[in-house]
């Protein structure tokens, strides 16, 4: 879709469907390694990944949807 | 009749925008403050919280993370498709999500009813003689996902309310921004639950 | 319809429904005005019950369990109901807009949306008082909120219910600064007003959410006792003070932003003379804004937590003070050279600024930690507080109304009248209220309904007081509505001011231009207008 000449953004359907797999993978990564860790620290690896499944969520399914004027 | 102001039918769509991203920053500091509890409380308890952690039912959080992210997914295509105008694959695409979200809130409900005949709920007798850091794991599980489920039903009901605009051509590829919002309050729906799930239930 | 038409015009049809439905932000500002102030005078009159009762020691006029209770209505209705939401939701709806060269908010429909919300909780929180009101302070601290027998969860309720129309209202300002402003109209030549409410409404959409979610755990520990407060569940009923304060110390900026806003706007036009120091004004507002968002523990010195932690949040208690005292130097130095017209908005200034210093530096002192010990949940915090609430940024409100009231309604009160009647408000104010900070600081504690035989004078100077304050109250918003029924009409621009709203006929016509200005210059330019009254 065009407008004032610029073609703006649109995600791409294997994008968006390359990340869901890396979630779905991110998922079963932070199950896997929720038994690792000592103590109270053993929040940081499922936090780290919550955090990188969080970013792919917001930079690739929300972002696009704050393009410019259209 | 309008009884404000007869405005030319200017459509500001950035300003749209900002106000639904305003809106979503308002979600997350709601869910900021229980979260900072449970963050408190998991350093006081511990033990307790990692025990309770692992009555959980693992497979269902597990297999409800996956629902909500393949939803993400089909909410995410379904606007990609509206803006390519292709109605009918925005439309399957939201019914998908609507299910997905239907789904989660099916889970929810089986895999709460099923700790409430165990008398794990707070107030009941199974938590009533157990230490207090399982109360206060419990108490912080069923309000934060509780919560989280008030979202996700008021998400449904937007993305019905939505597909029935798509249909009638009220949200169309000329003017689509109505689906785009409902779609970042989906994402935020899910980016919660992303937080949600291994806080409760992958304490170890 | 003729768009010159003036707003308070309605079509054929039922008169009510073009208001109540209306999506013009005039009109929906006069609708809050409308809930808000008939609250107000409940809340004033809850306030001089709890004054009478203090007349005789012991029970004069009501048992203790009443005496809570009304203390806890009269704060739940003049903080949630009156202060936090007036000027923004009155003033910021009618005259930013207007003062940024737009027709309209940029949600007009979540506008409505948001007064119709706000009346709801107002209804939900009239109900309690019928029913039975909460008798926990408007602080609801944990764990008495978790036991009281009253209507507790119905009251938090009505709180997150009025909560939630300042987040909508707080959404539509932020969006409407960003996006409708008029060509010309940078943020540098913003009148101070829109940057007053500009940085309220951030506050809004940051802080108030928190005191939603606190409010909502409050009532699922009442239904659900899921324990996050209650001790006897290994909750902790400090970290709901933490919570609570999160939000609420961040709403005082709320309360007090608008009004100061409102003051940098009159101070200018009656000094004909552009204001000093514009941007430290105004960025003054976001450091405040900013600032006071780390300082909430400084409600809760003596609960415990770590001495550490007490010294940071007195060090930033001290350190929003200057912003603060930013603007007052700036305002004075606005006054300074100028050419000043003394007429009633200007009289409203002056006593705010002794108000907003009175409070401002009783609030540093209570900042100080060995003090705080001492003063901590007595008098003096009361007396505190209603300075700055009270005395200067409900003052900074009924300036507003002053000011604007000619653009407003297209008439004149009774100026003269309205002078007389800020006087004996005034005295009747410090008689209530300087005694307080006495009282304090002899020991007297705040919330009682009881008191020790030598604190009787000092309560019977304050009580007194709270009888020409009321009377003050009466004749100043008697005169206002006999203004409104009466007065004469107003010219376009009555105190020679430069900012946009006074470019359009008082009262505004509905789409508020005839078209868009383009803006050319700073707002406090006054080389161009002239007063128009006499």
């Amino acid at each position: 879709m065009y407008e004032n000449g610029e073609k703006h953004y649109i995600a791409r359907y294997t994008t968006l469907v390359m990340v869901w797999v890396s979630l779905i993978g991110l998922t079963w990564l932070t199950v896997k390694i929720s038994g690792i860790g000592f103590g109270t620290f053993s929040i940081i690896a499922p936090f780290l990944i919550a955090s990188i499944k969080a970013f792919l969520v917001v930079d690739y399914f929300m972002h696009p949807l704050f393009r410019k004027e259209g | 009749m309008s009884y404000g102001i007869e405005h030319t039918a200017h459509k500001d769509y950035t300003g749209a925008k900002i106000g639904m991203w305003l809106f979503l920053f308002t979600e997350f500091f709601l869910f900021f403050g229980p979260v900072l509890l449970y963050t408190i409380y998991r350093f006081r308890y511990h033990a307790a919280f990692t025990a309770s952690s692992h009555e959980l039912d693992l497979a269902i959080g597990s297999i409800n993370t996956a629902i909500l992210l393949t939803s993400s997914l089909t909410m995410a295509v379904s606007i990609s498709a509206l803006q390519r105008d292709r109605t009918k694959l925005s439309l399957w695409m939201l019914a998908a999500t609507f299910v997905l979200g239907v789904v989660f809130l099916i889970n929810k409900y089986f895999e709460w009813t099923e700790k409430f005949s165990h008398g794990m709920y707070p107030g009941g007798e199974a938590l009533a003689g157990g230490p207090p850091g399982q109360g206060v794991f419990y108490g912080l599980y069923f309000f934060l996902t509780g919560l989280h489920g008030l979202h996700v039903l008021a998400g449904i009901t937007a993305i019905g309310v939505l597909a029935f605009m798509v249909l009638k051509k009220k949200v169309s590829a000329a003017d689509h921004v109505r689906l785009e919002n409902a779609g970042l309050y989906w994402h935020l729906v899910d980016v919660v639950w992303i937080y949600l799930f291994p806080i409760f239930y992958l304490v170890r | 319809m003729s768009i010159r038409e003036s707003y308070l015009e309605s079509g054929p049809g039922s008169k009510l429904a073009s208001w109540i439905f209306s999506t013009d932000h005039k009109r929906i500002g006069l609708l809050y005005l409308a809930v808000i102030m008939s609250l107000f005078f409940v809340g004033v009159t809850l306030g001089f019950l709890m004054r009478l009762e203090l007349i005789t020691r012991g029970p004069t006029i009501m048992e203790a369990q009443t005496y809570n209770s009304l203390f806890t209505l009269h704060g739940v209705i003049m903080l949630f109901i009156f202060i936090i939401p007036v000027t923004t939701s009155v003033f910021g709806n009618f005259m930013l807009p207007i003062m940024i060269g737009a027709r309209d908010v940029a949600f007009p429909r979540l506008n409505l949306l948001s007064w119709w919300i706000f009346v709801a909780g107002t209804i939900l929180a009239i109900t309690t008082l019928i029913l039975g009101p909460a008798d926990t302070g408007w602080t609801f601290y944990a764990p008495y909120s978790l036991i009281s027998g009253q209507y507790v969860a119905l009251a938090v309720f009505a709180v997150f219910v009025l909560g939630l129309s300042s987040i909508l209202t707080g959404i539509n300002m932020v969006t409407t600064v960003h996006r409708l402003r008029a060509p010309g109209m940078t943020w540098h030549r913003l009148p101070l007003f829109v940057w007053a409410i500009y940085a309220t409404a951030w506050i809004l959409v940051i802080a108030t959410p928190i005191l939603g979610v606190n409010l909502l755990m409050i009532i699922a520990e009442r239904f659900f006792g899921i324990g996050v407060f209650d001790p006897a569940k290994g909750g902790d009923p400090i970290l709901y003070q933490h919570l609570f304060w999160i939000y609420s110390h961040p709403a005082v900026y709320v309360m007090i932003l608008p009004s100061l806003g409102v003051i940098a706007e009159i101070i200018p036009v009656f000094s004909r003379k552009t204001v000093f120091g514009y941007k430290a004004i105004a960025y003054s507002s976001i450091g405040i804004a900013a600032l006071g968002s780390l300082v909430w523990g400084h409600h809760m010195f003596v609960s415990g937590y770590s001495y550490t932690a007490g010294v940071i949040f007195s060090l930033f208690t001290f350190l929003v003070a200057i912003p603060s005292a930013v603007k007052v130097y700036n305002f004075v130095g606005t006054m300074y050279k100028g050419s000043i017209v003394v007429d009633t908005p200007f009289y409203f200034v002056l006593a705010f600024i002794y108000m907003f210093a009175v409070g401002g530096l009783t609030g540093v002192i209570l900042g100080a930690l060995s003090i705080n010990i001492h003063l901590h949940d007595t008098y003096f915090v009361v007396a505190h507080f209603h300075y700055i609430k009270f005395g200067a940024a409900a003052l900074g409100f009924f300036a507003a109304l002053h000011y604007w009231f000619p653009k407003v309604f297209g008439r004149m009160y009774n100026r003269r009248f309205a002078n007389w009647s800020l006087l004996i408000f005034f005295i009747g104010f410090n008689l209530l209220f300087l005694p307080m900070f006495v009282l304090g600081y002899e020991g007297m504690p705040r919330r009682y309904f009881d008191y020790l035989p030598q604190y009787a004078n000092l309560q019977y100077l304050s009580i007194f007081g709270s009888w020409v304050l009321v009377i003050g109250i009466a004749m100043m918003f008697g005169n206002l509505i006999k203004g409104l029924f009466r007065g004469k009409p107003a010219p376009q621009n009555p105190w020679g001011a430069a900012t946009l709203e006074w470019q359009v006929p008082s009262p505004p016509p509905k789409e508020n231009f005839r078209e868009i200005p383009e803006v050319k210059h700073n707002p406090y330019h006054f080389e161009n207008v002239r007063r128009e009254l006499d």
